[in-house]
Parts: C-alpha cells; sequence; structure tokens
C-alpha cells in the first residue's frame, strides 16, 4: 500500500477532527495555549510551481466564481493580488533573488490565527476558532461594521460591497466543513499537484516544517512563518528566499492581537465601579458647598435685619 | 505592557518619566500665566 | 389643553401654537421661504437620491471603500468627530449638575440639546455604513461579542443616547405642558448625568480603543496605547469648544429669545475657554508622552512626522497659546475664533487616525467618493434643521417662566 505523507497527514488529520466534535477545554486554565489537537497547513514556498489550481479548486468547493483569469493566462501574476469577495485564496509571483532559479510563488489565504484578531474584534460573536483549527464566519448574526477588515493583520477578510441585501464578510474557512463533516482534505490541499500544501494536525506540520529545514539548511530559510507571528497561526510557510522578499510583514510581532485591546477592556468595570463613587462624591460635596453658602448667606441677611 | 526586549528597554529608560515631570514643571507655569490678572482690569 | 399663557384651546388650535409657532399655516410656510432653507433644500435633493441609491445599490454604488479600507468618511467623520463634538452635552452637564457650576446653567439646556441630536445623527450615519444596519440591535439582544471594544460603543451609545434624551426631557415636557412628567425627570436628571459621565469616559475613550486593534496598519506616531485615553481627552476638548461655537451661533441667530446679556454671555464664553486651554495643554503633553512612549522621535522628520506635527504643534499648542492669550485678554471674540480653530484640529486628528495614518504605507489609498461626502453633509444640514425646529419651539434657550430651574 503506498500511501504519501500528506495522505497520511490528511487522514489522520480528518478522522482526528472527528473525534474532536463535543470535546472541551475541561478547566480554565492559566494559560489558555490553544485547541490541543487543531489542524493547520504548511505551504512549501519552494515547491508550489504557480498552477493555480488550489484557486480553482478553492472556487468550486465554495460555490465561488471561477478564478478569473483562468490558470492558463499567466498575465495574472503582473500584480500581486489580494482576496477579495470573489476569492479566498489567491497565488501572487515574486521574483527571486537568484536570477538562474525561477520566482517564488505564495499562496495567499487566511492564516487562521491561534488568536484571531477577528474574533476579537467582532461585537456579535460572528467569529470562532473552532476546536479543529480553522477561523469561521457566521454570516447570520454578522451586521456588517467591518471591524474585522480593519483589524485583521494579514489584510485577509474582504466585504461584498457590491450587494445591498445581505452583503456578508468573505475569507477562508479552511473547508472546515469540507474537514469535519465529510473527513475529506480542504479544496485546495487535495488538488495541489506537487504537494506543496500538507494539512495535518498543526504540531505535527511544525515538526515536519523543522525537520525540512534540518535536512536542507542550504535549501530552507531557518524560519517557519506563522509559528509564532502574532500568537501563532493554523497556516504555516517554509521558504527558500526571505520572506521579506515575499511580501510577508514581518514586523507583526508575536504578540497575540486580542492582547492589544485586553488592557482597555479590563478597564471597563473599574471605570463602571469607581466613577459612581467619584461624581456623586463630587456632586454631594458641590450641595454642601451650596448648602454652606446658602446658610451663611441667610445668617448675614438676619444680622443686617437685626442691626 | 512588557513584550520584548525593546519594550523592556524602553520602560526602564526611563524618558516617559522625565518628559512627564518636566511637563509638571510646565504645566504650573502654564497654569501661573493663564490665571494671572489682565493689569488694565485693576484701574 | 391650554397655551403657555394657560388659555383653553382646541385642538387645531394646540397644534398651530406648537407646530407653526402660533402662525396660521400659510404665515407659517411663508417665513420658511429663506435663503438658508432654499440651500439646506436643495442639500436634501441632492442627498435623499444618494441615500436611496445606497440602500438599494449597496455600499459600492456610493462609496470608494476597499478591502483594505473597510472604513472610510462615515466612520471618520459622521461617526469619530460626531461623537467627539457632541462631548459638550456631558462636559456642560457635569459641570453644572455634578460640579456645581450653576453660572452655566443658561447654556447647557442647548449643550445638551447639540449632544443628544450629535449621538442621534451618529447613529444614522452609522446606519448607512452597516452593511446590515437593521441588525443594529443584535449586540444588545441576539449575539454577544464580550472581547470586542466596537461591542462597548455600540452598548454605550445607545445607552447614552437614552440618557441624553433623558436630560433633552424636561424642557419637551415643559413644552408640551406635562407638568408631572417634567417633575418626574427632572428628578432624574442627576442620575442621568453621572450615568451619562460614565457611559461617556467608556465609549469616547473606546473610539480610540478601536484603533488599537489596528496595530501595523496606523501609522506609529498615531499608534499608541494610550489611543483610548487621547480619544477622552480630545473629546472633552472637543466637547467645550463645540459649546462657545454651538453658543455663539445660537446667541446671534436666536438672540430674539435670549435674556442673557452680552457682558455675561462673553464671561461664560471666556471661562469656558480658560477650561479647553487647561484641557489643551493637558492633551499637547499627553502627545508628545505618547510619542515618547514608543521611541518614535526618529519618525518626525518623515512626511508623516511632519504632517504629525502641524497636527500638534499647529492644531493644539497653538490654539492653546491663542486662548491663554485671549482669555487674559477677556477678548470673547479670539475665544470663539480659537474654539473653531481647536475644532478643526480635533476633526484633523479624527481623519488622520482614520484615513491618513491609517494604511499609511500602503498603494492603496482611500479618497471619499463624493456622495461620500454629499451623504455627510446631508446629515449635518438634516441635523442643524432638527436643532433649529426644537430651539424655535421648546424653552432651550429660554426659561419657561412656569417652571422652577432644574437646580
Amino acid at each position: 500500500m503506498s500511501i504519501t505523507r500528506r495522505q497520511f497527514l490528511g487522514m489522520t488529520g480528518a478522522a482526528g477532527a472527528a473525534g474532536l466534535v463535543g470535546s472541551s477545554v475541561a478547566q480554565a486554565q492559566e494559560h489558555f495555549t490553544g485547541w490541543p489537537d487543531r489542524y493547520g497547513v504548511l505551504t512549501d514556498l519552494t515547491l508550489c510551481i504557480g498552477c493555480r489550481k488550489c484557486e480553482e479548486a478553492c472556487a468550486r468547493v465554495n460555490d465561488l466564481p471561477p478564478p478569473e483569469p483562468s490558470p492558463e493566462d499567466k498575465s495574472v501574476f503582473d500584480e500581486i493580488r489580494r482576496t477579495d469577495a470573489q476569492s479566498y485564496t489567491v497565488v501572487n509571483r515574486f521574483p527571486n533573488p537568484d536570477p538562474d532559479k525561477p520566482p517564488v510563488y505564495v499562496k495567499k489565504q487566511c492564516m487562521h490565527c491561534n488568536e484571531p484578531a477577528c474574533a476579537s474584534a467582532c461585537l456579535v460573536s460572528a467569529f470562532s476558532k473552532t476546536p479543529e483549527g480553522a477561523v469561521t464566519y457566521n454570516a447570520s448574526v454578522c451586521i456588517g461594521c467591518r471591524y474585522c477588515l480593519m483589524a485583521c493583520p494579514f489584510y485577509i477578510p474582504a466585504y461584498e460591497y457590491d450587494k445591498a441585501l445581505k452583503p456578508r464578510v468573505m475569507k477562508c474557512t479552511m473547508c472546515h466543513d469540507r474537514v469535519k463533516e465529510e473527513g475529506k482534505l480542504p479544496g485546495c490541499v487535495e488538488v495541489c499537484p506537487v504537494q506543496a500544501l500538507t494539512f495535518g494536525k498543526r504540531s505535527d506540520l511544525i515538526r515536519l516544517a523543522r525537520e525540512r529545514i534540518i535536512r536542507n539548511p542550504d535549501k530552507y530559510i531557518d524560519h517557519i512563518y506563522g509559528e509564532h507571528e502574532v500568537g501563532g497561526t493554523s497556516w504555516m510557510y517554509i521558504t527558500g528566499v526571505p520572506f521579506e522578499q515575499l511580501g510577508f510583514n514581518m514586523d507583526l510581532g508575536i504578540t497575540p492581537y486580542p492582547e492589544f485591546t485586553r488592557g482597555f477592556l479590563s478597564s471597563v468595570p473599574l471605570v463602571l465601579t469607581l466613577w459612581p463613587v467619584f461624581f456623586t462624591g463630587v456632586y454631594l460635596f458641590s450641595r454642601r458647598r451650596n448648602e454652606i453658602a446658602k446658610e451663611e448667606g441667610d445668617s448675614s441677611h438676619e444680622e443686617e435685619a437685626k442691626s | 505592557m512588557i513584550h520584548t526586549l525593546h519594550d523592556f528597554m524602553l520602560f526602564t529608560k526611563g524618558q516617559e518619566y522625565l518628559i512627564a515631570v518636566f511637563f509638571l514643571i510646565v504645566f504650573v507655569v502654564f497654569f501661573g500665566i493663564l490665571n494671572k490678572k489682565k493689569e488694565s482690569t485693576r484701574k | 389643553m391650554t397655551t403657555i399663557t394657560g388659555e383653553n384651546i382646541t385642538f387645531i388650535e394646540w397644534l398651530q401654537d406648537k407646530l407653526f409657532l402660533g402662525m396660521s399655516f400659510k404665515e407659517y410656510f411663508k417665513k420658511l421661504i429663506t435663503p438658508f432653507n432654499i440651500i439646506a433644500t436643495l442639500i436634501l435633493c441632492v442627498g435623499i437620491p444618494i441615500a436611496f441609491v445606497r440602500f438599494t445599490q449597496g455600499l459600492a454604488a456610493t462609496t470608494n471603500l476597499t478591502d483594505n479600507n473597510p472604513w472610510g468618511m462615515w466612520i471618520g467623520v459622521d461617526v469619530l468627530c460626531g461623537v467627539a463634538l457632541a462631548a459638550g452635552g456631558f462636559t456642560l452637564g457635569s459641570a453644572v449638575y455634578l460640579f456645581g457650576m450653576k453660572e452655566y446653567h443658561p447654556i447647557v439646556r442647548p449643550a445638551v440639546l447639540t449632544g443628544f441630536l450629535g449621538y442621534f445623527f451618529v447613529v444614522i450615519g452609522l446606519c448607512f455604513d452597516l452593511g446590515r444596519p437593521w441588525r443594529l440591535p443584535y449586540p444588545m439582544f441576539v449575539s454577544y461579542g464580550t472581547t470586542s471594544v466596537m461591542f462597548l460603543v455600540g452598548w454605550h451609545v445607545a445607552l447614552y443616547l437614552s440618557c441624553q434624551f433623558v436630560e433633552f426631557c424636561p424642557a419637551l415636557f415643559e413644552w408640551l405642558g406635562w407638568k408631572k412628567f417634567r417633575k418626574f425627570v427632572v428628578g432624574l436628571t442627576i442620575g442621568a448625568t453621572i450615568f451619562g459621565v460614565i457611559l461617556s469616559t467608556l465609549h469616547q475613550s473606546a473610539l480610540g480603543g478601536l484603533y488599537l486593534l489596528a496595530a501595523k496598519k496606523l501609522h506609529p506616531l498615531w499608534y499608541t496605547p494610550f489611543l483610548p485615553v487621547f480619544f477622552l481627552v480630545s473629546a472633552i476638548i472637543g466637547g467645550m469648544t463645540m459649546v462657545i461655537f454651538e453658543s455663539s451661533l445660537t446667541h446671534r441667530v436666536f438672540s430674539h429669545q435670549i435674556s442673557l446679556d452680552h457682558k455675561k454671555f462673553d464671561k461664560l464664553t471666556i471661562g469656558l475657554g480658560k477650561a479647553a486651554a487647561m484641557t489643551l495643554m493637558g492633551y499637547f503633553c499627553l502627545k508628545v508622552i505618547g510619542v515618547a512612549h514608543g521611541d518614535h522621535w526618529h519618525l518626525l522628520g518623515t512626511p508623516m512626522g511632519q504632517w504629525f506635527l502641524l497636527e500638534v504643534l499647529g492644531f493644539v499648542l497653538a490654539p492653546c497659546f491663542l486662548l491663554v492669550w485671549a482669555v487674559r485678554q477677556e477678548r470673547a471674540g479670539w475665544v470663539r475664533f480659537a474654539a473653531i480653530w481647536t475644532v478643526i484640529g480635533l476633526i484633523l486628528n479624527r481623519v488622520n487616525v482614520s484615513m491618513i495614518a491609517f494604511n499609511w504605507n500602503l498603494p492603496d489609498r482611500y479618497v471619499p467618493k463624493w456622495t461620500e461626502f454629499a451623504v455627510t453633509i446631508t446629515i449635518i444640514t438634516v441635523g442643524v434643521l432638527t436643532f433649529r425646529w426644537i430651539v424655535n419651539r421648546m424653552p432651550i434657550l429660554w426659561e419657561h417662566p412656569d417652571y422652577e430651574p432644574e437646580i
């Protein structure tokens, strides 16, 4: 039986995902380090050939319009694209600093952060980080404030600005339903002809990535993008060309985005409890001052009357 | 919040403290100027 | 039914008295034809069809919003500036009702009305921007995103609008002649004011807090962990200077309604100017500490840095110094000028945070579409018309002879 590593990881992934349904975190922990068996995808940029089959497959499994222009048309690479309301994923081309080597193709989609900025930004909890690792969106509660688009450090979520009645936020779901309900691989991973994408448990993927880097130190840059960025992401990348030259933002830091508003949010109960005390105090103080002024005024009038 | 070594150095460097103390003095002077009565009103 | 003077009248007469200012419909309609009303009508003739297009064709038809720039002018100006400039209601309300600065009582009602209408029209503006505005009550009743700063903003603005309405009610009930209701709401004034201060503190700062998540998108000179404090302090300044501006306007336009003499009014203006000068100085110091906190001194030399300096020196420190001079020389006219300058500075700050310094490093720059300007101007116009409609009818600028003042 011949089984590739990709398929293997995929199968265990799907089975594991099914097993995870219904499990819950037993106790509130001091530090929640994420769902233990969450999944992710590792993109090996040294393997990608820019065929854009992933874009096609993504559109097909997610009922999106087929990618424009078609994968055969290479002019699409003349500009750097981002994800939009019609495409959950796009592949961009970057020149290789070594002119003898082929250009580098970078697939872009939701990173599925461990602690997503979009989820912390949403005022109706439309986003959730599922135990399986995907960050999913529920359009049935979305009010369309687009704070998620503002918050996302990777410029991923897109909005259906042209719809008047039921505009939605659009972004990759890591094929959450396909993986969880049908036990299949995400559309892009399944179709990739060169196995540049590997689906599996995030912890396994990190091990796999490190293994590749250690085995081929000349081929890979010693960095797994997404291992620590913004507190870690489910989708990760390894590359042969420095990430800076491939449109990756290297100054995002390792602080999970929800941390940025945490301090402010925790000041709210303090204000709610202290301000009434303080301002009622001020009010009583000023009222007392007025009473004293009035009494003094009255007594001085009396004195005047007496004299 | 201290997240990185850089933040830590920023914190210990204390330039903010110095500036804040400086502004404390500035504000006292500012307050004095703002509340000084105009000469001509005392006529 | 009775008139202000207590005569018994029919319903039609009552309606005429309340709605048409005691005139017949014909007289009233004739009086409406003024240059201001003609311009306002023209604005509405443009704005209302655009509103129709917005709600039938979607945001793409009426805005230049993109996936990279999801918030444009309607958030940056209508919401951020609107809320900050409507802070006069809570600033003056707490000064008069809580701090006991009774001499400001004559201008507290117009300030509260400005605040209430300001917030009301902010919500209207927000409805234009939201993708599904009919779901506005969702964060209150359907789904709770308690980790979101936006959740706070939503709740607080909704509650605060109610507070402001309670504070506005005495004038409304005096106009309608509902004495018992009036007495009841007057009893709520202190409570509403204190609750209003709490809510204002929280949502004014929360609007700044929203941008804490735009960590790498907002230029470092504007992005600091102190953003909530900056927004709160500058809103207090905006509230005070807006009260100076608004009261000087109403005193000119509605001079026949006002009993307060010019000298006393100038004194109030100068007093507010002094408070604004002090707060501006505090705000300036905070802005400098913000730069020090991030150690971003080296960025001041860049083009964005110069823009930052223009905002902080030209629109915070400079009007502050002018206010100091004007307060010391007791020149109310100059205080008013400096107040307008400060208001422009505040708008500049909100525009910087929401549009100019946001995504400053992206080639994809946002410039509002003309329809976005048109909607904003339409909303402001409707706000001014509503303000005038109420001031012409209710005891906002004058004290109703039948009632004791609230304090």
